[in-house]
């Protein structure tokens, strides 16, 4: 007797977690559940940048490739060139063209390591590692999207780097955009399957 | 009964009164620790300059410390909590382990002064539309990159990319590694954090230089460490390190050392009357050594002190001769004045050939050899004049040795069969190649060999190369000292074209001397031409009209700053540090540095030097000047050694024709050098053998080795009664001075102490060596009681 209600209640409760899930709006914990569960990614990717100072917005394009826990490669095909890959604690930058490669740590300047984990860190779905860096706040749009946006703690890095906007739907990030005083970067992601 | 009692009476009076007199003295006498002195003198301005480098230099205040044995995480946590303590402690003028990072007001400070400090803005045509035009161009590429943060930031107000040059050139390519924002030895097996800090007194403020060591342990205590270890290194260690390992070792010796002589004493003659015998001399030794120094030198140097007691230990042979060989039912006082020639003679021979020390230039060794010679002769006098008083009667017996040591001493006696070991020792040293000079001043150091090994090791993790050669500047003040900075520049930028060199590091790299910057303000573009260049660049780029307006302001501020000098970079911590070992203020007089590195043509750079024909530009070659400074007070005290040893040779020879006539005194001189000069010769093949590298201590040594040794062939060779009773006696008391000596030194060739152990081997080898010879070369007959076999008496 007993065991049959204690049954019945755990089937119900399982229907009205199901339903939740179905209707509610996405949560900041459920998406970063959902991003950690996805180990590979790729994604083709358009990118304008526009500064105070020029008169049109630079574009740019290419394929990310994300594969976990840490690797993330940005490589830019047009109208340039160029190999952007981060590994553990290390950067690699390069421009074939130019013959140029440059490998740093993420820790040789201060705002190079926020600035990487803004990305790396939300495809990792790594909550600790974002509120580290950054003042995390999490907006779900009613159609299932969301938006991440980025504040960076420390001043230092605010000064060059006002808000990192990160915007999704399920477990794929499909925008980047990045405020600086500097400019403003646009980045539009496309995955591939 | 009466004669003990009234023995130890009168040696507690003279032994209480000799304490009092100690104690009296070691109030006034101030002892010294530098380790200066135990560096040669200077013969060269470049020796000179490395010297007083070596002794309070720049480098002389730097530390190094690695933290090791935890995991990275905690390492680069406590490095972090050391860091930030250390800085703030205001000891040290920088502290350095981890993000090289340009805090932000020195960002500004040196963004303003970009076009004074780089020599990018020396050249005017990067300021012309077709050079501008390529860095727009770029620009705007750099702007599509990855780096785009960068280039945005100073990409507008400093299209010249003259602070971007200005970072480049500085940071240059690291071998440290940094993780978690902390340097980390790349190669190391273990993880390994590492500090640099550079303290603000000068490395001869010894007292100083031990405030930065406790700051650093303090710092790392409250980082509350766990099982992390600190490993601290520099100058300012190796000074404490080295006292202390000279002090222990010294303990070590002198604990050890006295235990086993009482020991063997004791066995001797079974009587404490004869330990506070031996303490009298030894005492009045001290005594008089310690005065003479302290009035020659107006201190007394803490390790001459230490070498000095060992050495006068060797006055203790005095006192044991004399009791050794007193006959049955003779007074003291008759033992004393039968032996007394001998005694006066051996010891002033000993003296004679200490005080040539006095003149090897060493400041160390001269005190050395003062303390010994005084010391020997004040002991020999005590043992003289002072013992037969103090020991009336009977009162110590010597016991004869045990009969199987009599019997085999008996034999080696006039065996000339041991005086095979001369040509054999000649044979190995001939196959050895000779005996080895040493040239390298570190081997020079009390600094024991494993502190330098890893002090050498952080420096190659620190990415601070082995400097080979460098060149010294001098001026009155910082901006005479740059200017000649900047002419070496100049004199080097085509042997660095040429390949003859890689490159080099130069104070006027980080702070152009006011002159030049003056005359790249004079440089600079005008407005309006920079304007006009500017459009004709920017022309069918994507720019709007104002993105240059920073520049052009920036150009404009140039053009009436004052030049930055030393004086203005106090909110510029990592400019300063990097200026701080390359050009600083010494009592008024300023010092640069100018430090080459890759070289491939030693000629062609100090010719280049050379060419310059300015005084107060030296070339020092660090590693030639160094062994050249090693090499002539090596020669000097080998000279010197040699005229102790004729000197020697000549005063026996005196004394012995008064006492046998021309030839008779020719012919017993020789016999009694042939002991001592064999005994050199066996104890240069040992230390060669051994693989020691001979340098002045060992010189120092030999001739004490000497000067005992001479005190066993006199004693020896003295002719005696015919009475097989004596001759025991006589080989008897001079057995007992070798076991006293060889407990003594050969325990010294166990010291960590580099110096130490070289002069107990030394010592060791060359008295073992002489008793035998010595031995061999007696007078046999007079003991067994036949007649002298073919005359080899020499009497």
């Amino acid at each position: 007797m007993t065991h049959r209600r204690t049954l019945l209640a755990a089937a119900a409760g399982a229907l009205v977690a199901a339903t939740t899930r179905a209707q509610q709006p996405a949560t900041l914990d459920a998406v970063m559940a959902a991003l950690a569960a996805r180990r590979q990614g790729r994604a083709r990717f358009t990118e304008t940048k526009e500064f105070p100072e020029l008169s049109m917005p630079l574009p740019s394009s290419g394929t990310l490739s994300w594969s976990a826990p840490d690797r993330l490669e940005k490589h830019t095909t047009e109208p340039l060139e160029e190999i952007l890959r981060v590994e553990g604690d290390r950067l690699v930058f390069a421009r074939p063209a130019q013959n140029l490669r440059r490998e740093l740590g993420l820790d040789d300047q201060p705002e190079l390591r926020p600035l990487v984990e803004s990305v790396r860190a939300t495809l990792a779905g790594d909550l600790a590692v974002l509120r580290k860096h950054y003042e995390v706040r999490f907006a779900a749009q009613p159609d299932g999207g969301w938006r991440i946006e980025l504040t960076p703690r420390s001043m230092r890095v605010y000064a060059a780097l006002q808000s990192v906007a990160i915007g999704g739907r399920g477990d794929a990030v499909l925008s980047v955009v990045t405020r600086g005083n500097q400019g403003e970067t646009r980045m539009t992601i496309t995955p591939e399957p | 009964m009466s004669a003990a009692a009234s023995a130890w009476r009168r040696l507690g009076v003279a032994l209480l009164l000799l304490g009092l007199l100690a104690a009296g003295l070691f109030r006034v006498v101030p002892f010294r620790a530098e380790l200066s002195d135990l560096l040669p003198p200077a013969e060269t301005p470049a020796a000179r300059y490395l010297l007083q480098e070596l002794r309070g230099g720049a480098a002389t205040t730097l530390l190094l410390a690695g933290i090791e044995g935890a995991p990275e995480p905690e390492l680069a946590r406590i490095s972090r909590a050391v860091g930030d303590a250390l800085r703030a402690s205001e000891q040290f003028a920088f502290v350095g382990n981890g993000t090289q990072d340009l805090p932000p007001k020195e960002r500004d400070l040196l963004f303003r002064y970009r076009y004074l400090l780089s020599a990018a803005a020396e050249d005017p045509s990067r300021f012309t539309a077709p050079a501008l035009r390529q860095r727009l161009e770029s620009l705007i590429d750099g702007l599509r990159s990855a780096a785009s943060p960068v280039l945005a930031q100073f990409g507008f107000a400093d299209p010249a990319g003259a602070f971007l040059d200005l970072l480049r050139s500085w940071l240059g390519e690291s071998r440290v590694a940094l993780r978690d924002g902390v340097w980390f030895a790349a190669d190391a097996v273990a993880p390994r954090a590492l500090v640099v800090a550079r303290g603000r007194a000068p490395g001869t403020d010894l007292e100083a230089q031990a405030a930065m060591v406790a700051a650093f342990e303090t710092a790392f205590a409250a980082a509350d460490p766990g099982p992390a270890r600190l490993m601290l290194r520099g100058p300012g260690v190796f000074s404490a390190a080295a006292a202390a390992a000279v002090e222990a070792d010294v303990r070590m010796i002198s604990i050890l050392s006295g235990v086993l002589i009482a020991a063997f004493l004791l066995w001797r003659t079974r009587s404490l009357l004869m330990l506070a015998a031996v303490a009298v001399p030894l005492l009045v030794g001290m005594l008089a050594g310690t005065a003479l120094v302290f009035a020659a030198f107006g201190a007394v140097h803490g390790a001459a002190f230490g070498f000095g007691m060992t050495m006068l230990g060797v006055g203790a042979d005095y006192p044991m001769l004399l009791v050794g060989q007193r006959r049955p039912g003779e007074a003291l006082g008759a033992t004393a004045r039968r032996l007394g020639g001998t005694l006066g003679l051996s010891a002033l021979a000993a003296a004679l050939g200490l005080t040539a020390m006095l003149f090897s230039g060493f400041p160390l060794l001269a005190q050395l050899g003062l303390f010994g010679a005084a010391g020997l002769l004040a002991g020999a006098a005590a043992t003289r004049w002072l013992l037969p008083c103090l020991l009336p009667g009977e009162a110590i017996r010597a016991r004869p040795l045990p009969p199987p040591m009599i019997r085999a001493l008996r034999r080696l006696r006039g065996h000339h069969g041991t005086v095979l070991l001369l040509p054999l020792a000649a044979a190995a040293l001939l196959v050895l190649g000779g005996p080895r000079w040493n040239d390298d001043i570190n081997r020079l150091s009390p600094v024991p060999e494993r502190l330098r090994q890893e002090d050498a090791e952080l420096r190659r993790q620190l990415g601070a190369p082995d400097v080979g050669t460098l060149i010294a500047l001098r001026g009155a003040d910082a901006e005479a000292v740059l200017r000649r900075a900047e002419a070496v520049q100049r004199a080097l930028d085509p042997l660095v074209a040429a390949g003859a060199l890689a490159g080099f590091d130069s104070p006027a790299r980080y702070l152009p001397s006011a002159a030049t910057q003056r005359a790249r303000q004079a440089a600079l573009p005008g407005e309006e031409a920079l304007r006009a260049a500017l459009a004709e660049a920017a022309a069918g780029l994507p720019f709007r009209a104002t993105a240059f307006d920073r520049f052009l302001a920036g150009i404009a501020d140039s053009r009436t700053l004052p030049p930055l000098t030393i004086a203005d970079l106090a909110p510029a911590p990592t400019l300063s540090a990097r200026l701080g070992l390359l050009l600083s203020d010494r009592d008024g007089a300023w010092q640069g540095l100018v430090i080459p590195n890759g070289l491939r043509d030693l000629p062609a750079l100090s010719g280049a030097v050379a060419a310059l024909n300015d005084p107060d530009i030296l070339f020092v070659n660090i590693k030639g000047e160094t062994e050249g400074l090693v090499a002539a007070a090596t020669g000097r005290a080998l000279r010197w050694v040699a005229a102790g040893g004729a000197a020697v040779l000549l005063l026996l020879w005196l004394a012995l024709r008064r006492r046998l006539g021309w030839a008779a005194g020719l012919a017993a001189t020789a016999l009694t050098a042939l002991p001592i000069g064999g005994a050199l010769l066996v104890t240069l093949a040992g230390l060669t053998a051994l693989g020691q590298a001979l340098n002045p201590f060992h010189l120092a040594a030999l001739l004490l080795a000497a000067g005992v040794g001479l005190d066993y062939a006199l004693f020896l060779g003295v002719p005696v009664a015919e009475d097989a009773a004596e001759g025991d006696r006589n080989f008897g008391a001079v057995f007992n001075c070798t076991a006293t000596t060889l407990l003594t030194f050969g325990l010294l060739s166990f010291c960590a102490t580099p110096v130490l152990q070289g002069i107990g081997l030394c010592v060791s080898i060359g008295v073992a060596a002489a008793f035998l010879l010595a031995l061999a070369l007696a007078p046999r007959g007079v003991v067994t009681a036949r007649p002298p076999c073919n005359g080899s008496t020499g009497a």
